[in-house]
């Protein structure tokens, strides 16, 4: 009885509003912005390579909790062995096994959707290395000397096609896919090439000489490709960054530099080589292709032992800064954009990036 | 008055030292023992000590090598019949190329040895391995043959035969050879999470053959000479570390060794020995990788090593209570390798040690001074600066009772490894700046033995704690951009080993001997208080680990068991759950028996190895192989 008197007297007062808040939005739609929030950040640990021991940090923005090896928890199973790089796109998560020589495509819960392998000619398999997206396509590097494309509906490796040998990082830029060819192995002849293919069909358009040992390769929203190259480690060469022109594809050299990330056209890079007595915290205004600042770490945070990778947080800002000894679990520093210390979490061994999960 | 001349009397057995004498831990094991526990092969010699640990690669044909108290294997000399092996590009010697055929005797000590009348080389090192070889004895004639097959598991196969020949009534030589091969595909249980799956170890094979010929020639009054001409070749898959998901195992490595030594002894009168040692050794190593990352398709890098070695000692006896020692070491080491930006090193080392010791029936001490100067020249590149160094060492022993066998000892060594071939000039990783690595040993034991009871022919006991310091150790430090080698390493190791050894002779058909081993070990990283493995364990040290064996023999068949524990170890720096390998038991059987047919006899024996069939490891994803089995037989004329 009282649910009825109560539901009534709900049914009678919304009768009574309703014609007065219909009246004035007659036109269009109530569009309410749910804003965009980070919600939580996946570490990628590397692992020891020949140690199996890759894993998949889960760093929860709110409750600032740690959930260490995530794949396991999830899956029953290990990640495997050197976890190279990572990728989200659309709904799921892409893993560069590159030691157990295979790719891992996951849900944003680490749950394994399936894992793709592919194979050469002589039955060896293809190792996978670096990852980068564009159009609905992901592009991937293979270390031994090809780059492929993964359809992300079906999750099938499709065309691959030899680059050179050891190739690494890769970016999409004016419809081409650039890829640093590094011949690593080959140290000290090692390579001096950005391989530029076509990104639908994937054939080679042309090869861009750079400075020797080319690994990070990122693009800006104008089409201006970015490289950097370790050089001979300060021999004769420092670790360089260079940038290709969108239109022209001349190289310039822009300043020393040793790993990188962008974020809405601001490059943050840090520059560690081996001689240096002092590390560099680099930002560069990759639009109007000038120096912001050669250290943006502004509050005299220090980390322990040395940076390991660096990513940006493309919702806040916020910079993830990697500190690793190579021996035990890394940490990974968060700072603001202003270049503030936020909070640092214990992260496996040998963080290589910090991947964002939004609400988007 | 008519004189007789009276035969000689060969004596072919070696010297077995006083174990419980020494001021410094050593242990000993014979001929006899390793072939009632049914050994094989080196390294399970070495396990059945305390204070050893062995990394072991698995398998038939895999990688061994020892390390003494937590100090590392590259502080441990291997010396074949008195001359050190050596590996000047690794610092570190596999001793599962060596066969246990021939062997007489192995004798691990740790710290500085009683025995000072040795080469400056054997000072140099802070615990050190002495395989000695038997030598050939012609009671019935003038020859002796030796044939002997030995087959096992995962196609095992290793035919050897010896042959000696007493030329004269002063001249002997012997001559023995062996082929063995394996294909090492092993089953395994691979654990991953929730999933186990069954493989197969793959690229394990190993094809090898050795042979040695030596020369005995006792000159009387002028002393005794001994030649011998040693060559291995070997073949073998590298099956690596087990990789999850898509293993693809094709490396592969070949070796080359020849080596040829002389040693001439002689006691001048009674106070005056001296002793004099050449060795010529030739090393060559070819390592193969199959893979498309590499341009060609393969990676093949080949070293070759040669040794020029001389060394000379001299020992005075002025009283029955003293003696002293004089002994010079020189050596020339050079590596060529045809890995990018090879230096193509030289190394010219000087060793001298003077050496005094005090022994009574109660008493022994020994103390001795090492100086060493090395340098090194190279063809392209820096060079390491030159290292000079005196290192002392001090022990003593003492009977505190005189009437009963107990002694107490305590000793102190001071000692270092200079940085390897690769730790100086590995591509890109080495580091011509590297200091040499520094140890200090110190130890205290009680050792005692009797026979405490009717039904006990023998009761031996020793335990001995340890305190070692490692300086400047080397290790690679990784970066950002790459790895380098460098002195960033101190540690702190404390230890305890517990030695027992008793005969029990319960009849006349049932003779038995029991002996345990234990060894506790607190190696530990003091390198840096901020960093995440600051006083954990350094990887693969146990901190718990013990042996036990029981051989009973009887005029029909001889029994051995013999059981090894491993406690938990870390695989890498920092002691956390994710690095942990699991601590394991392994259990082996063995009994054989020997038949005598007129003037030959006949030696059948057979083994179970791994009667638990667990696939422990010792390096992490490097299974070692479950239940297998061997048998060999052995016809002696």
């Amino acid at each position: 009885m009282k649910k009825n008197e109560f539901l009534l007297g709900v049914f009678l007062s919304t009768a009574f509003i309703l014609p007065f808040t219909s009246c004035e939005n007659d036109d269009e739609p109530v569009v309410v912005e749910i804003p965009e929030v980070t919600e939580g950040v996946y570490v990628l640990n590397n692992g020891k390579y020949g140690s199996n021991n890759a894993t998949l940090s889960y760093y929860d923005v709110t409750s600032k909790t740690v959930v260490s090896d995530v794949f396991s928890s999830v899956n029953g199973r290990k990640l495997g062995d050197t976890a190279q790089d990572m990728l989200i796109y659309g709904s799921k998560m892409y893993v560069a096994m590159y030691g157990s020589k295979q790719i891992e495509v996951m849900d944003k819960q680490g749950k394994s959707l399936k894992t793709l392998t592919s194979k050469n000619a002589d039955n060896s398999l293809h190792q996978p290395r670096c990852f980068t997206s564009a159009n609905g396509k992901v592009y991937v590097s293979f270390f031994d000397g090809y780059v492929g494309v993964i359809d992300t509906t079906s999750l099938e490796i499709g065309t691959i096609v030899p680059v050179g040998l050891n190739p690494e990082q890769l970016t999409v830029a004016n419809n081409k896919v650039y890829v640093a060819v590094s011949e690593g192995l080959n140290y000290p002849n090692t390579g001096t090439k950005v391989a530029v293919l076509n990104a639908s069909t994937l054939a080679e358009v042309t090869k861009i000489d750079v400075v020797k040992n080319p690994i990070n390769v990122l693009s800006d929203s104008q089409g201006d490709v970015y490289v950097i190259s370790m050089g001979d480690y300060g021999t004769t060469a420092n670790n360089t960054l260079q940038r290709i022109d969108k239109q022209t594809q001349a190289v310039t050299t822009v300043m020393d530099a040793t790993i990188m990330t962008i974020c809405n056209d601001t490059i943050y890079a840090i520059y560690s080589q081996w001689n240096q007595p002092t590390v560099s915290y680099i930002k560069y205004d990759a639009k109007n292709e000038k120096l912001i600042s050669n250290n943006f770490i502004t509050d005299g945070t220090k980390l322990t032992n040395g940076p390991a990778c660096i990513k940006v947080d493309p919702v806040t800002g916020n910079i993830y800064i990697g500190d690793s000894d190579y021996q035990t679990n890394g940490d990974m520093y968060i700072f603001s954009r202003e270049g503030k210390l936020i909070n640092k979490f214990e992260v496996g061994l040998n963080p290589v990036g910090a991947f964002f999960i939004s609400n988007k | 008055m008519r004189h007789r001349d009276l035969n000689g009397v060969e004596v072919v057995e070696r010297a077995r030292p006083v174990v419980n004498r020494e001021g410094a831990p050593i242990q000993v094991m014979n001929r006899d023992e390793m072939l009632r526990l049914g050994m094989q092969e080196l390294s399970e010699v070495v396990r059945r000590f305390s204070g050893v640990t062995i990394k072991d690669y698995g398998g038939i044909g895999g990688l061994k090598t020892v390390s003494v108290r937590s100090l590392g294997a590259q502080h441990t000399a291997v010396s074949y019949d008195g001359i050190t092996i050596s590996d000047a590009q690794s610092g570190q010697v596999d001793i599962s190329r060596y066969s246990l055929d021939n062997v007489e005797q192995v004798v691990l000590s740790i710290g500085q040895t009683d025995n000072i009348f040795q080469t400056a080389r054997m000072y140099a090192s802070a615990g050190a391995l002495q395989i000695e070889t038997s030598r050939p004895g012609f009671a019935q004639r003038n020859y002796t043959l030796e044939g002997q097959v030995k087959t096992g598991s995962f196609g095992y196969i290793n035919p050897s035969f010896r042959y000696g020949q007493k030329i004269s009534k002063r001249v002997s030589a012997t001559a023995q050879t062996d082929w063995m091969r394996a294909d090492g595909n092993y089953p395994f249980t691979l654990v991953n999470g929730t999933l186990r799956e069954e493989q197969k170890r793959l690229n394990s094979d190993i094809n090898s053959w050795r042979g040695e010929a030596n020369v005995y020639a006792d000159l009387h009054q002028a002393g005794q000479l001994m030649f011998k001409a040693y060559y291995f070749d070997s073949e073998r898959g590298l099956p690596g570390s087990v990789s999850l998901y898509n293993p693809e195992a094709r490396e592969r490595m070949w070796d080359r060794n020849f080596f040829t030594q002389a040693r001439y002894e002689n006691n001048l009168s009674r106070a005056w020995s001296v002793k004099g040692l050449l060795k010529y050794n030739y090393a060559y190593n070819r390592y193969q990788d199959i893979n498309n990352k590499y341009t060609g398709g393969r990676q093949d890098d080949r070293y070759t090593q040669k040794e020029y070695y001389g060394s000379g000692a001299l020992k005075y006896t002025p009283t029955d209570f003293l003696t002293y020692s004089f002994s010079t070491d020189l050596f020339v080491n050079t590596l060529d390798a045809t890995i990018p930006e090879s230096p193509y090193p030289t190394r010219y080392t000087s060793l001298s040690v003077l050496a005094a010791q005090y022994q009574d029936s109660r008493l022994t001490l020994t103390g001795s001074l090492l100086g060493t100067f090395i340098t090194e020249r190279v063809k392209t590149g820096d060079r390491p600066a030159d290292r000079k160094r005196v290192s002392p060492a001090l022990s003593g022993s003492w009977r505190i009772l005189e009437d009963e066998n107990i002694r107490i000892r305590a000793s102190f060594k001071d000692i270092f490894r200079v940085p390897t071939f690769n730790d100086l000039y590995y591509l890109r990783i080495g580091n011509t700046s590297l200091r040499p690595e520094r140890a200090t040993q110190y130890n205290a034991g009680v050792t005692w033995s009797g026979t405490p009871f009717p039904f006990v022919s023998y009761l031996r006991l020793s335990a001995d704690g340890y305190y070692n310091r490692v300086h400047d150790k080397i290790v690679v430090l990784p970066s950002l951009s790459f790895a380098k080698m460098m002195n960033l390493g101190e540690v702190s190791i404390k230890g305890v080993d517990i030695n027992m050894e008793t005969g029990l002779p319960v009849s006349k058909q049932l003779s038995l001997q029991l002996a345990g081993t234990y060894t506790w070990q607190k190696a530990i990283d003091i390198t840096d208080p901020s960093k995440k493995n600051y006083k954990h364990q350094i990887p693969y040290t146990p901190e718990h680990s013990g042996t036990a064996s029981l051989t009973a023999e009887t005029p029909w068949l001889n029994i051995g068991y013999l059981l090894t524990a491993v406690g938990d170890r870390y695989a890498l720096p920092q002691n956390i759950r994710e690095n942990r390998i699991s601590g394991y038991i392994e259990q082996g059987i063995s009994a054989n028996r020997t038949f005598a047919l007129g003037n030959t006899s006949v030696r059948l024996q057979g083994e179970i190895i791994n009667l638990g069939n667990i696939n422990y490891e010792v390096i992490q994803y490097y299974p070692m192989p479950g239940r297998s089995f061997r048998v060999s037989l052995k016809i002696n004329y």
